[in-house]
């Protein structure tokens, strides 16, 4: 019965480290360094700290560096720092006041898209 | 998956769970109760702290109400507090209401307090105490149902 996802409640403050992880939550106020395979930001949340991830989820607020595969930015998404994705989905609403970088080296159609921006 | 339970549905809309598969260091605040299957190396501030079996925690405890399945060291502050079979326990303990199960392993010094100052500890005498307490026994057995139902 144990759970493999760990949940940030509403209320819940933390500044600290967190282990690698497969799933987190965040609907409160945190302050650490993430590693996940699956990091969700609600719209309640906020999170500061550098973050890994395979997929991030962001419908709160986030300040950071985030390195994730794949990048999902809600309408009440606000973001700062610095965004390295492969791919990005971006629904209307969200505020972007960040560096967005796209990670070519994780790209099998690197070259391909190199070549058309040409 | 605890998110989906009855029990943490009902109880809150919103706990904290710490994942079987992580470990954190710092302090926890939360106004929800936090359930923990984790690791957690720091102190936890809750309405209600409930430490399951799978969950370990080096750090204090304080909350209104606490269950302790897992691995406890560390001194816990609260009024209602409940320690099962399963429970590894070893620090101070201030609480205005104690249950402990057979077969627990608990250690250290218990301090009763008045329910409303749970946080004020240094009041009455202590006793060095295993699950085998006579006051462990003596209001465990009324309270057990109690909290069987809780969970």
């Amino acid at each position: 019965m144990s759970s493999q996802k760990s949940v940030f409640g509403t209320g819940v403050q933390f500044s600290g480290t967190l282990s690698p992880a497969r799933s987190i939550e965040i609907h409160g106020r945190i302050n650490a360094d993430i590693t996940a395979d699956k990091l969700v930001i609600g719209p309640s949340g906020q999170l500061d700290g550098k973050v890994e991830a395979g997929l991030g989820v962001i419908e709160g607020r986030y300040n950071g560096q985030m390195t994730a595969k794949s990048v999902w930015l809600m309408s009440s998404a606000r973001l700062s720092g610095e965004i390295e994705y492969s791919a990005l989905q971006m629904d209307r609403g969200a505020a972007l006041n960040c560096r967005i970088k796209h990670n070519w080296d994780d790209e099998d159609t690197s070259e391909l898209a190199e070549g058309q921006g040409r | 998956m605890f998110r989906s339970s009855d029990k943490a549905q009902k109880l809150s809309s919103e706990p904290a769970c710490i994942g079987a598969d992580i470990r954190i260091v710092g302090e926890i605040d939360s106004a929800q109760e936090i359930h923990l299957s984790g690791e957690v190396v720091g102190n936890l501030s809750s309405p209600k702290v409930v430490v399951l079996t799978e969950g370990r925690l080096e750090g204090n405890i304080t909350s209104e109400a606490a269950i302790i399945a897992g691995h406890v060291t560390g001194d816990i502050t609260t009024d209602h507090l409940s320690i099962t079979s399963s429970a590894h326990v070893r620090g101070t303990l201030s609480f205005a209401e104690i249950e402990i199960a057979q077969g627990a392993d608990v250690a250290g010094e218990f301090i009763k307090t008045d329910a409303s100052s749970a946080d004020e500890a240094a009041e009455t005498g202590s006793i060095l105490s295993d699950s085998s307490s006579p006051e462990a026994e003596a209001g465990a057995a009324d309270r057990a149902e109690q909290a069987q139902a809780e969970s």
